[in-house]
């Protein structure tokens, strides 16, 4: 089920919420019960084919979570370190063979000389994210982080349905305390009206911005790359660029205001990531949860940066090759996770040599707004040259992009009769283009504007007649891009790929 | 209550807002249709109607015209003199988002240097194509006819079997006889007031919402006997009659009138581009090859945009339509079958007529 529906928004959010927070009135434990259902059944609607997955999943990691426990707690460390590297097996296990078995396979093929086809293994929806979740919550408990135990708590922080299919990366240290709280089981208007204006960002996002400017990115990457003029190439790339952040962070803010009105709230994914004045601080920026989880769990791991600079950097480039391997299946994945880590060794390298990167130069010294410009503009580039990687079906297509937005691959003739317009309308991409770098540029993002958390103050004004004005307000626009994306045919966010 | 009361201003409110902004956008004007009847039974506009077009959710294409004096779009007003060519169509010749020089019809008339009149309203189908000759070719009496015809869409041959939409002609099968049947169409006063709200006809017109809901609505129906090889075999052959039929009738119209009649074919212009994610609607070949054939066994000419696409695509990579979006010819098509129907009209039509728009 997709959050763009109108099966979704008008059936399912409206029956998940009476029987949340009427069960709720009754008993927090059922309310629970009933929201895991819920979320399910939201999982099994999309792919009821990849439902014993998810479930197994869940008990397999529920069981393994309760196993280190006890280990631990009979001072059985070493026992509790085997029941974690059997749970990290069992994870990344499932997720190669879902995930990267073909690619393996038609890869190891071609080493060894032999034209191996793919076996044709279909990805389930949401696996990487629930099995990262996973992994986390694994780690997390051997590492004693983890005092909640709940069988239903735990089902419902995997299969939380804002956040199941495509993120946030969550951490059971802090959903299960949401989940237990009395408060967040209390029906409030003002609640449901904040979570519905965020949802409503989000929907505009998805359902204007997102998938306005893609029409301006297929035509470039999926058809006409051998042949592209450079203001082609261009328009594709940079359209491409805006289409990926409005997808996935309207999804996030979907996602965001949907698990408000349960009273949960989820981490923050984005926070404006083309203001960014290096790549480092992107990196601070977009999708956190990944980054964080990456950090976390992988760079920390691997020596991060406690085993001097070159072995510093050396675990960069590891954890982003990794970062973008995670994303799919594809050289084209590794080729972008290896650029951001070079981009990131460079930045570093650069900030150790001038002892302080463009942003803490301009918080301690008032570094000079020529530097901020060109430090922003040399990120922004540098992103949009990887995102040519990620969005190209192969290295071979991302190269002839790359190359017609470096000179140009193809020049109008005499011949050509729609002349600039030749494989879309460049004007109206152009125009897209701009306003969408308007927005992303100069506009505040919701968590600029209501800074993340909980918003008493905010819930307790709209919880009067003025709630209800916003109320009726924001439903008549979510209803109008509903039929927008409805009539237009549904599409699918982005990062359900991944 | 309050909480009811204020509710309701905020849906007010949006709604509002909404109406403000759509009024101020070329949101699709719609426009009102001639009620049909058997002594009038085919489509066409009011006559000297102002519209806006817009197509899609983000008012694409957008562009503004009159309807001319017969009520058609893109089309030279009708005097009472013989024109040379007369092109018949749908929603391709009326083409709403072009200018009615840059049209198969206004190239061919600014290249000719005379009468080329047009009859093409959206969702015409074969049967509608006979039925407007049948009216026009004692009215314009036309050297040369030019028709469009789809091969892959419902309204043409793939659906030749089809029930016809209101305004509109289909085949129906009376006994031993093949015979033209028309639907009716009656506007109603509560549309015409409704239209009168930006909104509803961005809504209506724009995103095509009651078209989408009907085929929500329909969706999980059963299915039928349709897919049954005995019910499939019996279509084939129907479709077989319906074209002999309409090509028989329209080859004593020819006879009649002294017509040349070229049918333009479309050409299946996902298959050219490499995109996977276009080729969603297949053209259905063993129709097209049907049609073809009996066309040319009776004697009429074709011209097959097929093989002019592919040579242009395979020098030029320029797309003919507005796909993956919307799926009408754009200028590049247009012109190509202007270039293509000129060596083939040029020595049937003699003498000229200035003409006026």
């Amino acid at each position: 089920m997709l959050f763009n529906s109108f099966v979704f928004f008008l059936v399912f959010l409206p029956l998940s919420l009476v029987g949340y927070f009427v069960l709720s009135k009754y008993s927090i434990k059922a309310s629970i019960i009933f929201l895991l259902a819920a979320s399910v059944y939201f999982y099994g609607y999309w792919s009821l084919a990849y439902l014993p997955l998810l479930l197994g999943s869940i008990a397999v990691n529920y069981g393994l979570g309760c196993w280190i426990k006890h280990f631990k707690d009979s001072g059985f460390e070493a026992g509790s370190k085997y029941a974690l590297i059997l749970g990290l097996f069992l994870n990344l296990g499932a997720l190669v063979f879902f995930k990267y078995f073909d690619f393996l396979l038609v890869n190891v093929g071609t080493l060894l000389g032999q034209a191996w086809l793919p076996v044709g293994i279909v990805l389930p929806i949401g696996i990487s994210f629930f099995t990262f979740t996973q992994i986390a919550y694994l780690v997390d408990c051997q590492a004693g982080k983890v005092s909640e135990y709940r069988a239903e708590n735990y089902g419902l922080f995997v299969t939380y349905f804002p956040h199941l299919i495509a993120g946030p990366i969550i951490h059971h240290k802090d959903m299960m305390p949401q989940f237990a709280d009395p408060a967040a089981h209390v029906f409030s208007k003002g609640r449901i009206t904040l979570g519905l204006l965020i949802f409503t960002v989000g929907l505009f996002k998805k359902v204007v911005l997102a998938d306005g400017v893609a029409v301006f990115v297929g035509p470039v990457f999926d058809v006409h790359h051998a042949s592209l003029t450079m203001a082609e190439a261009w328009v594709g790339a940079l359209a491409y660029t805006f289409q990926l952040y409005f997808d996935f962070s309207g999804y996030c803010d979907m996602a965001y205001g949907l698990s408000y009105m349960f009273g949960v709230v989820l981490p923050v994914n984005f926070n404006s990531p083309y203001k960014a004045r290096s790549i480092i601080d992107f990196w601070r920026r977009w999708h956190i949860t990944l980054s964080s989880f990456l950090k976390d769990y992988l760079y920390v791991p691997l020596g991060g940066n406690r085993s001097g600079r070159t072995r510093r950097y050396l675990n960069l480039f590891i954890t982003m090759l990794l970062g973008g391997l995670w994303h799919g299946a594809n050289w084209t994945f590794i080729v972008w996770g290896a650029l951001h880590g070079v981009y990131l060794i460079i930045n570093h390298a650069f900030r150790r040599l001038f002892r302080g990167d463009v942003v803490g130069r301009e918080r301690s010294q008032g570094s000079s707004a020529l530097m901020v410009v060109s430090g922003a503009c040399l990120t922004f580039l540098s992103v949009v040259l990887a995102w040519v990687f990620f969005r190209a079906s192969s290295v071979a297509v991302a190269m002839d992009v790359l190359k017609a937005m470096s000179q140009g691959t193809y020049v109008l003739q005499p011949g050509n009769l729609a002349g600039l317009n030749r494989i879309m309308n460049l004007e109206s991409g152009i125009l897209w283009v701009l306003a969408c770098a308007c927005i992303a540029f100069l506009m505040p993002n919701v968590d600029d504007l209501l800074v993340r958390g909980k918003h008493l103050g905010i819930e307790r004004r709209l919880q009067t007649t003025v709630g209800a004005t916003w109320f009726g307000f924001a439903s008549v626009i979510i209803l109008l891009l509903l039929a927008i994306t409805e009539t237009r045919g549904v599409s699918e966010f982005l990062y359900f790929n991944f | 209550m309050r909480f009811t009361v204020k509710l309701a201003w905020g849906v007010m409110l949006a709604l509002g807002i909404l109406e403000a902004c759509f009024r101020v956008l070329p949101v699709n004007s719609g426009l009102r249709m001639v009620s049909t009847s058997a002594a009038e039974p085919y489509s066409r506009y009011l006559p000297r109607q102002p519209f806006v077009y817009s197509h899609g959710w983000a008012l694409m294409n957008a562009r503004q015209g009159v309807t001319n004096n017969l009520g058609f779009i893109n089309a030279a007003d009708f005097i009472q003199t013989p024109s040379q060519v007369l092109v018949i169509g749908d929603s391709f010749i009326e083409s709403f988002m072009h200018n009615y020089a840059e049209t198969v019809q206004g190239l061919l008339a600014s290249a000719l240097g005379m009468g080329v009149e047009t009859v093409a309203t959206s969702g015409n189908s074969l049967a509608d194509s006979l039925q407007l000759l049948k009216t026009f070719a004692p009215l314009m009496r036309p050297s040369a006819v030019v028709i469009f015809v789809k091969t892959s869409d419902p309204s043409d041959l793939s659906e030749i079997t089809a029930a016809p939409l209101q305004g509109h002609n289909g085949f129906a099968q009376e006994g031993q006889n093949v015979v033209l049947h028309h639907a009716l169409y009656q506007e109603s006063s509560l549309k015409q007031w409704v239209m009168k709200s930006a909104l509803i006809r961005y809504v209506y017109y724009n995103l095509k919402f009651p078209e989408w809901l009907a085929r929500a609505l329909q969706f999980g129906k059963p299915m039928g006997r349709e897919n049954d090889t005995s019910t499939v075999i019996d279509r084939a052959a129907q479709k077989q009659r319906f074209m002999r039929y309409y090509l028989a009738e329209l080859n004593m119209l020819k006879q009649a009138y002294g017509l040349h009649i070229t049918f333009l074919l479309d050409a299946d212009r996902n298959a050219l581009y490499p995109s996977v994610k276009n080729k969603t609607q297949a053209l259905n070949l063993q129709d097209q090859a049907d049609f073809s054939r009996f066309a040319v066994d009776s004697g009429f000419e074709l011209l097959d945009m097929q093989p002019i696409f592919e040579r242009h695509w395979s020098a030029h990579r320029e797309q003919f339509d507005y796909l993956p979006a919307d799926g009408h010819w754009n200028t590049v098509a247009h012109k190509l079958a202007a270039d293509a129907l000129l060596p083939r009209l040029k020595p049937i039509v003699n003498g000229g007529m200035a003409i006026s728009q």
